[in-house]
């Protein structure tokens, strides 16, 4: 019974010594990933750029520069859609990255929509997109915490007046940051897709027994509303239209 | 003497300096003029060529001295424009058409032209002009009209021989050649002075009135013999080339001319309407006559829109187009001299300058423009130049595109589009040290302004991972139930804050609440540990069961007797039973035979059952009042 404890505890204090360099390992297979997709890239062969980005960001979804670089290799590839998806990934990831921002916008243009909706000044939409939703829900949640523990603490101390400005402080912030989130929240789709094939035909059904309404090109933004049998409907963006198209014609974002 | 030598030197390279900058100044503007031919016949014309020739902008038109000996007409004036080392030059040519007046030798004096405080004149040109040639219609003298009308009169002529009953001595005439054509296509207009009777003085000439119409003249002035209904008649004519400039019907007023006839009466001495004329004052008397053409009314239809191109700009006629430029090896910052010559037949002023398409790789300045009219058979052609200047803005092989020109074409009634072929120019990086003046120049310009050349994506990131910041607000964004855990540690603090504060506020109500726990506490604790000591144990039963009681009333537990517990039950209006307080007397007797029994007295079994006894009743109580 004895030696059955010291085994088990051996294997896992093994698994925490090892841990840090099998995340290194892991860090350094990306990062050679990455410098030869880069390389591919440098000598103009975009689509064996892609498939090396691809694999780095299969391993690191949520690396934004990784998302930026796949996007680029998809751009140049020719493949508007998939770079926008990419962009897209890589600005919820990190929007107030300029390089992230100006690639998107790029692309956006190439696809006839625009990243700064139209009538909203530049500085207030950069300003309200600083933040990713990860970012504003993870600092809302960091004000929650100091706010709550130092109350507590507050009260078992028998409410000292030196902790009080460290609740107000984190009462504010918590409430800013959990606005800003809710305000982000609301406003953005639920689930955001692209059109990733040259001309998407949007019908009135879900079903090519359905007429075609409108046509919509590669790279427009659509909101993906509902999902029937390999059908999708999409809400576009700009302009307000809805209708159902193949699911093979549109990638979701998120 | 040394000193004498010295000024000598000084004033020799002053003068030289001097002669230098004066001949740079004169160098500036130069004019010269030149004519066709110097010996002419008495109808024939002379074409008078000015060049202007400068260094600088707006430089003016010469002014042309009075030439009473000739008519004058304008003919156009042609530019050319040249930009070397950074430096514009243009050619100005004016051309003029003369036609003498005289016989004998005539001359032209010094056209002149003022720029820059300073008057550049052109030398005196002598003409010899001789008298009629036999096609000229001699026997006439020449009368000379003005402005623009030269009319040989009839005098000598016996037009009384030649006269029809219906055909006046003098009229004008106006006619167009076609009275339906296109917006911007020519229509000639002519109009004719005939007489075929002397004239004292020369004619006075008002043009019809053209309103929906660019005209050009057509000189020069048209002189000759024509017969209409049977009657000779001596002729003068001006042409017109008009454009509509608009759809629909254009009217073209009348053309007026004044003149004076002669009364030529045939004289008979002997008759006494001489006599009679000589003393009314009517013999030799002229005859003022103002005449009019007929208006005209034309019809200008409107260009198609079908089929008309994108770059169409209102051109109509028949044109040709060619683009060169002045050299096809050239260093980035060099300019190049782009030439677009459209010639054709059409109205040749109002070409708008082609579409020159994007050239991301060059920087293309504005597009200057000259005309070199030429108006034979009386249609108005030539070409149009339009120069711009090109500069590279990178190196390697680049390509001057085709440059597409649209016209309509009225004869065959539809739209044409020509191009020039593209152009390919070798643009090498240039030496820095080499041509550095030229070079200089256009690199100043080109640091001033940043200028796109074309759009792109931003380049690769380099690999980074996300800052421990970030990860830590992913993480913080991601912990999921965890972030339940400060509520929950607020939660308690905050609820033992209010527990204690009730406490504080309301003692008695707490004893109330605390008062059944507590009391089972003490039995259980009375029958697990001092179950063999029936003294304790029984003391400890009845703290519990008094301590009870007197927590429910809110007394002390020693001023609490059994005697007067039911008026403290019924003060405090505790709703117990009357069975039990019954049970609860019983009870307390019980306890207190107990207490003041001898010691081992009691077996551990009536402890057991005593304590049970308590327990039941105060559960007993305790739901009573609740």
């Amino acid at each position: 019974m004895k030696n059955k404890i010291m085994k088990k505890t051996s294997i896992y204090l093994f698994l925490f010594i090892i841990s840090p360099a099998l995340l290194s390992n892991s860090l350094f297979a990306q990062q050679n990933l990455a410098a030869q997709a880069r390389q591919k890239y440098d000598t103009g062969d975009f689509s064996a750029a892609t498939l090396l980005f691809q694999n780095a960001v299969n391993k690191s979804p949520n690396n934004p520069f990784l998302q930026y670089d796949l996007g680029n290799a998809l751009f140049k590839s020719g493949k508007l859609g998939e770079a926008i998806v990419a962009y897209q990934r890589a600005f919820d990831l990190m929007p107030r990255n300029s390089d992230i921002r100006y690639n998107l916008a790029f692309a956006l243009n190439r696809a006839g929509e625009n990243l700064i909706p139209s009538g909203v000044p530049p500085i207030l939409f950069y300003l309200f997109y600083w933040l990713s939703l990860k970012e504003l829900s993870g600092a809302f949640w960091l004000f929650v915490w100091i706010l709550l523990l130092s109350a507590g603490i507050w009260i078992k101390l028998k409410k000292p007046a030196s902790l009080r400005p460290i609740m107000g402080f984190a009462f504010i912030f918590s409430s800013v940051f959990g606005i800003w989130w809710g305000i982000r929240f609301v406003l953005e789709p639920d689930s955001l897709g692209v059109i990733v094939t040259q001309t998407a035909e949007v019908r009135s059904g879900p079903g090519e027994s359905f007429s075609v309404d409108f046509t919509a090109p590669e790279g427009r933004r659509v909101e993906i509303l509902s999902e029937s049998s390999g059908w999708i409907e999409v809400g576009l963006l700009k302009e307000g239209s809805r209708g159902w198209v193949s699911s093979k014609d549109v990638e979701k974002v998120d | 003497m040394k000193e004498n030598k010295c000024d000598r030197v000084l004033f020799a390279l002053t003068g030289f300096f001097l002669l230098m900058f004066s001949a740079k100044a004169d160098a500036q503007v130069a004019i010269h003029a030149d004519v066709n031919k110097a010996i002419v016949s008495l109808n024939e014309q002379i074409t008078l060529t000015v060049s202007v020739t400068g260094s600088g902008g707006s430089i003016p038109d010469p002014q042309i001295p009075l030439l009473s000996n000739f008519s004058v007409y304008s003919s156009g004036k042609s530019q050319s424009i040249s930009i070397s080392n950074g430096q514009m030059e243009t050619d100005t040519e004016y051309t003029y058409v003369l036609v003498p007046r005289f016989v004998g030798k005539g001359t032209i004096p010094p056209i002149s032209i003022s720029y820059g405080g300073h008057r550049y004149e052109t030398h005196p040109i002598v003409i010899e002009v001789s008298p009629h040639g036999a096609a000229s219609g001699g026997g006439g003298n020449s009368v000379q009209a003005s402005p623009g009308v030269s009319v040989q009169s009839a005098s000598g002529y016996n037009y009384a021989r030649n006269r029809a009953p219906t055909s006046p001595d003098v009229f004008v005439k106006a006619i167009v050649d076609r009275k339906k054509v296109y917006v911007n296509e020519q229509t000639t207009l002519s109009v004719r002075f005939l007489t075929a009777v002397s004239l004292a003085g020369s004619p006075q000439y008002t043009p019809p009135k053209l309103s929906g119409f660019i005209s050009e003249d057509l000189p020069p002035q048209r002189n000759g013999r024509t017969t209409v209904n049977g009657r000779d008649y001596y002729y003068s004519e001006i042409k017109l080339a008009l454009f509509p400039v608009q759809a629909g019907k254009l009217e073209i007023g009348p053309a007026t001319v004044n003149c004076r006839i002669e009364k030529s009466l045939a004289i008979d001495p002997f008759s006494q309407s001489f006599i009679n004329n000589i003393f009314s004052g009517q013999l030799g008397m002229d005859q003022p006559e103002t005449l009019h053409s007929e208006p005209l009314i034309l019809t200008a239809l409107p260009l198609p829109e079908k089929g008309k191109p994108a770059n169409f700009s209102g051109a109509v006629g028949n044109f040709s187009i060619s683009a060169s430029v002045d050299r096809t090896r050239v260093n980035v910052g060099d300019a190049v001299n782009l030439k677009m010559v459209i010639s054709g037949q059409g109205n040749l002023k109002s070409l708008e300058s082609p579409s020159i398409p994007a050239m991301p790789d060059f920087h293309v300045y504005d597009t200057v423009s000259s005309i070199n009219l030429d108006k034979k058979n009386d249609i108005v052609q030539g070409s149009k130049v339009f120069k711009t200047v090109l500069v590279p803005r990178i190196s390697g092989t680049l390509t001057i595109p085709n440059i597409s020109f649209s016209f309509f074409n009225p004869k065959t009634r539809s739209y044409q589009t020509i191009d020039s072929p593209s152009i390919t120019l070798h643009v090498e990086k240039g030496a820095s040290g080499s041509n550095a003046g030229n070079v200089s120049n256009f690199a100043a310009s080109a640091a001033q302004d940043v200028s796109t050349i074309s759009e792109d994506i931003r380049y690769l990131k380099p690999y980074q991972k996300t800052s421990l910041p970030e990860r830590f607000l992913g993480a913080m964004s991601s912990a999921g139930i965890f972030n339940l855990f400060p509520f929950a540690f607020f939660a308690f603090f905050f609820g033992i804050d209010q527990y204690e504060e009730m406490k504080a506020r309301n003692p008695l109500e707490v004893r109330k609440r605390q008062a059944f726990k507590k009391a089972l506490q003490i039995v259980e604790k009375a029958r697990t540990e001092h179950l063999s000591d029936p003294k304790e144990m029984t003391d400890q039963l009845s703290e519990a069961l008094i301590g009870y009681l007197a927590d429910k009333l809110g007394k002390s537990p020693s001023a609490l007797t059994l005697k007067g517990l039911a008026q403290e039950t019924q003060k405090a209006n505790l709703p117990i039973s009357a069975n039990t307080l019954e049970n609860l007397k019983r009870v307390w007797d019980e306890i207190d035979s107990r207490r003041f029994a001898p010691a081992g007295a009691a077996s551990k079994t009536a402890n057991s059952e005593i304590a049970e006894d308590i327990s039941a009743l105060i559960e007993s109580i305790e739901r009573e009042l609740k």
